[in-house]
C-alpha cells in the first residue's frame, strides 16, 4: 500500500518539489498552501506523513502541528518541519513543539528520502 | 526647567540631572540615610567618649589638686606649729627667769640674740609687761615707756588662758612700730598670782613667706585664721595682706568643728571661688588654710579638655567630609550605573535587531535556494538528456557553493557577535570522522589524491561535544587541503587522544602549494586568501579559516599550522573533552 504524504507550503516551487521527488518513489503526495486547507484535508482523510512549512500565512506551522497533535485520530501521523529557519534557536524551538524531525531548506533528494525511511 | 532635567531612575525614584551632590540623591534615600545614621552614631560615640574622658580627667585633676592642697596645708600647719613652738621656748625661758627671781639683764638677752641662742630670723622683739601693763623689759637697748594694759593678751592672761600661749591678731607694735603677731605667756608669782606677761613679737609675713615659692596660681591663698574668724596672716598670690582691721572672715561652721578637711567657698576673702584645705593647729584656736582657685586647680584638665574636644572636632570634620564625598561618590556611581543600564539596554536592543536580521536573511536566502538546488538536482537526476543533465549539475553545484558561502557568512557573524552557543551531545567520534571523510572521498578521488586517516587506538569512542561544529571544522580543513593539493598528492588526517590534557588532537596534512612564510600572520584573518584576487584560481570566500579558528576557540581548543611554499601545510588543533566515557 502506498504511503501518503501531505506537503503544506505557501511557496509553489517549494511545495511542488517534494512531490516531484517522492512521486517517483511510490509515495502518494497531496499539497496545500496553508493551515486552514491542511486542517480541512486532515478532517476527511488521514496521512502517513506531513511536510509542514513553518512560516505560513495566518496559522504558523508550529500552531498547525500543535492542533494536529491535540487530535487523537491523527496521533500516528509523522510530522516533519520543512523550513528555511536554520538557526539553532529556531530549530530547537521547532523540535520542541511536537515535530518528529526537521528538514532544513534547501533540501536534497538524499536527505528527503532518508527522512522517510522510518 | 527642573522638570526637564528630572531623570527617572531604575528604582523608580527621581533625581535632577547635573546635581548629583544634593541629598535628593540618585542612590536612594535609604542608602544615604543609612550612611548618615552610621556617621551620626560614630560621631555620638566619639563625642560621648570625649565627654566622659574629659569629665574623668577633670575629676582626676581636681582630686590630685585637692590632695596637693591637703599636703600643703599639713606642711603649713607644721611650719606654723614649729614657729609657735620656737617662740614659746623663748617665752618659757623668760618666764622661768622672771618666776624664779633670776634677774634677766638686757645684756644677757641681747647676747642670746647676738650669738644666735635665740632664733632671730623672725622674732622682732622680746619683752616683759608687769602687772600694771607697763613694758618693763626688752631686748632693745632703751625700751620706751609704754603701757600695754589695753592689749588683748594682757587682758586674757590676767585670767587663766587655757591654751598657754596666746597668738594675737596682727597689730602694729607700740614699741617696734611694725605690724606683728605677738605670742604671749602669763608670768605667775610664787603663789600662782598674775605677775605679768612675756611677749615675743614677729613679722606675720614669716608664716606665709615660706609659701611664696609654691605656685598656687595668682589667686592662691595661704592663711592662718583664728577660730574666731579673725585672720593672723594672709597671703594671696605673692601678696601679703596686712589685715590689722579686725575683719571677721566667714569660716564655714564645719571648719570650726573638724581638725582637718576641705571646703569650697567664694565668701572667704575676695569673692574668688576656691577650694580650701584646712588643718587645726595643735593646742591653738587657729586654723591653717591653703586655697586654690577652682579654675587654677582644673587648669591642667582645661587644656586636656581642649585637646580631647579638638581631636573630636577634627574627627567630626574628617567624618563629615568623608560622608559628603561618599554620598557624592555613590551618586556618581549611580549616574554611571544609569548610563550603563541605558547603554546596556541599547546594546541588547541592537543585538536583538541583529539576531532578527540574521535569521531573517538566512531564511530569505534559503527559501529560493531550496527551489534552485532542489529542481536542479531533480533535473540532473531524472533527465536522460546529457545537454540538460550537465547544466542542471552546474546549477546544482553552483547553488550548493552559494549555500556554503551563506552558511559560513552567517556562522562567522554569529560566532563573532557571541551568539553562537555550544550544543554538546554525546556521539560516536569514529562514526562522525568516517562520515566526514566519506563526503570528501569523491573529491579526493577526482584529484587522484592519496587520502590516509591515522587513528589513535586510545581515542574514546563516545565523546560529548558540539558535533555540528566539529564537522564544520573538519570539513573546512579538508576542503582546503583538497583544494590546495596538486593532482596525485597526499592528504593525511591524524587523530590522537592527549590523555594528560584530556583533549583530542587532530592534524590534517597536505603536500600541496603551501603558504609562504610572509603570509603566515594573516592566515586566520577574514577575507584572506593566498592568492591575488586577479590571479585567483582556487575560489572560496576567504572566510573558512577565520570561521574555523573561531569555532575551535569556541569549543575551548587551539588551532595552529606549519606551512612552507611548495612543500605543503599541516593544520592541527585540539578540542578538550567535556564528558569522557572510557572505552
Amino acid at each position: 500500500m502506498m504511503k501518503t504524504v501531505l506537503v503544506v507550503d505557501d511557496d509553489l516551487a517549494n511545495r511542488m518539489l517534494p512531490g516531484l521527488i517522492l512521486g517517483r518513489e511510490k509515495y502518494q503526495v497531496s499539497e496545500c498552501a496553508d493551515g486552514a486547507q491542511a486542517l480541512q484535508l486532515l478532517s476527511s482523510k488521514t496521512y502517513d506523513y506531513i511536510l509542514l512549512d513553518i512560516s505560513l500565512p495566518k496559522i504558523s506551522g508550529i500552531d498547525i502541528c500543535r492542533s494536529i497533535r491535540r487530535n487523537e485520530h491523527l496521533r500516528d501521523i509523522k510530522i516533519f518541519a520543512y523550513t528555511a529557519h536554520a538557526m539553532k534557536a529556531q530549530t530547537k524551538e521547532i523540535l520542541s513543539s511536537g515535530f518528529d524531525d526537521i528538514l532544513i531548506k534547501p533540501i536534497n533528494r538524499q536527505d528527503l528520502l532518508s527522512l522517510f525511511q522510518y | 526647567m527642573l522638570e526637564q532635567l528630572r531623570v527617572q531612575l531604575p528604582n523608580g525614584k527621581f533625581s535632577v540631572k547635573g546635581l548629583p551632590y544634593k541629598f535628593t540623591n540618585l542612590v536612594g534615600q535609604s542608602k544615604v540615610r543609612f550612611l548618615i545614621f552610621i556617621t551620626t552614631l560614630l560621631l555620638m560615640a566619639i563625642w560621648g567618649a570625649a565627654y566622659f574622658t574629659v569629665n574623668a580627667d577633670q575629676q582626676l585633676v581636681l582630686k590630685k589638686g585637692i590632695l596637693n592642697l591637703q599636703n600643703l596645708t599639713k606642711s603649713f600647719k607644721a611650719h606654723t606649729e614649729q614657729t609657735i613652738s620656737t617662740s614659746d621656748q623663748v617665752l618659757r625661758i623668760i618666764k622661768f627667769h622672771r618666776e624664779h627671781g633670776v634677774d634677766l639683764k638686757y645684756k644677757a638677752l641681747s647676747d642670746y640674740f647676738d650669738h644666735g641662742v635665740i632664733d632671730t630670723r623672725f622674732i622682732n622683739q622680746i619683752g616683759i609687761i608687769d602687772t600694771a601693763g607697763d613694758y618693763v623689759f626688752s631686748n632693745l637697748a632703751n625700751p620706751p615707756k609704754v603701757n600695754l594694759s589695753d592689749r588683748e593678751h594682757f587682758k586674757i592672761h590676767k585670767e587663766i588662758y587655757p591654751f598657754g600661749v596666746f597668738v594675737s591678731k596682727p597689730v602694729v607694735g607700740r614699741v617696734s612700730k611694725k605690724l606683728s603677731i605677738q605670742l604671749t605667756r602669763r608670768i605667775d608669782d610664787v603663789k600662782g598670782r598674775f605677775a605679768g606677761v612675756t611677749v615675743v613679737s614677729f613679722n606675720p609675713n614669716y608664716l606665709t613667706d615660706f609659701y611664696k615659692s609654691i605656685d598656687l596660681g595668682g589667686k592662691g591663698v595661704v592663711a592662718l585664721i583664728g577660730l574666731d574668724g579673725i585672720p593672723r596672716a594672709i597671703q594671696i598670690g605673692s601678696k601679703v595682706i596686712n589685715s590689722d582691721t579686725n575683719s571677721v572672715l566667714l569660716i564655714p561652721p564645719e571648719v570650726r568643728d573638724k581638725l582637718e578637711g576641705t571646703f569650697m567657698s567664694n565668701q572667704l576673702f575676695d569673692g574668688v571661688q576656691r577650694i580650701y584645705a584646712f588643718e587645726r593647729i595643735s593646742n591653738q584656736p587657729l586654723i591653717s588654710i591653703v586655697g586654690q582657685q577652682v579654675i587654677e586647680l582644673s587648669s591642667d584638665s582645661n587644656w586636656h579638655k581642649a585637646i580631647f574636644y579638638g581631636i573630636a572636632a577634627l574627627i567630626t570634620l574628617i567624618t563629615i567630609a568623608f560622608l559628603i564625598s561618599n554620598i557624592e561618590y555613590l551618586n556618581r556611581l549611580a549616574l554611571l550605573n544609569l548610563d550603563l543600564i541605558k547603554s546596556n539596554q541599547e546594546v541588547t536592543k541592537a543585538n536583538k535587531h541583529k539576531s532578527e536580521f540574521l535569521s531573517s536573511i538566512s531564511h530569505e536566502l534559503r527559501t529560493p535556494l531550496n527551489g534552485i538546488i532542489g529542481y536542479a538536482e531533480y533535473i540532473h537526476y531524472t533527465s536522460k538528456e546529457p545537454m540538460i543533465q550537465f547544466p542542471a549539475q552546474i546549477i546544482d553545484e553552483s547553488s550548493r557553493h552559494l549555500l556554503k558561502l551563506v552558511n559560513t557568512l552567517l556562522d562567522l557573524t554569529q560566532v563573532e557577535s557571541g551568539r553562537m552557543s555550544l550544543q554538546n551531545e554525546v556521539f560516536n567520534l569514529r562514526q562522525v570522522i568516517d562520515d566526514v571523510c566519506q563526503t570528501h572521498r569523491s573529491r579526493t578521488a577526482a584529484k587522484k589524491l592519496m587520502f590516509i586517516v591515522e587513528d589513535d587506538a586510545n581515542c574514546p569512542v563516545e565523546v560529548c561535544l558540539d558535533e555540528l561544529n566539529l564537522r564544520r571544522i573538519l570539513n573546512n580543513l579538508l576542503d582546503n587541503a583538497i583544494k590546495f593539493s596538486k593532482e596525485g598528492g597526499e592528504i593525511v588526517m591524524s587523530i590522537h587522544y592527549l590523555s594528560d590534557i584530556r583533549s583530542i588532537y587532530f592534524s590534517i596534512k597536505d603536500n600541496g602549494h603551501g603558504i609562504p612564510e610572509e603570509m603566515h600572520s594573516h592566515v586566520f584573518e577574514k577575507f584572506w586568501q593566498n592568492e591575488d584576487f586577479i590571479t585567483r584560481v582556487h575560489g572560496g570566500s576567504g572566510m573558512g579559516l577565520a570561521l574555523t579558528q573561531k569555532l575551535v576557540a569556541l569549543m575551548g581548543g587551539e588551532i595552529h599550522f606549519n606551512s612552507a611554499s611548495h612543500i605543503g601545510s599541516t593544520f592541527y588543533f585540539t578540542i578538550p573533552l567535556q564528558v569522557l566515557e572510557e572505552r
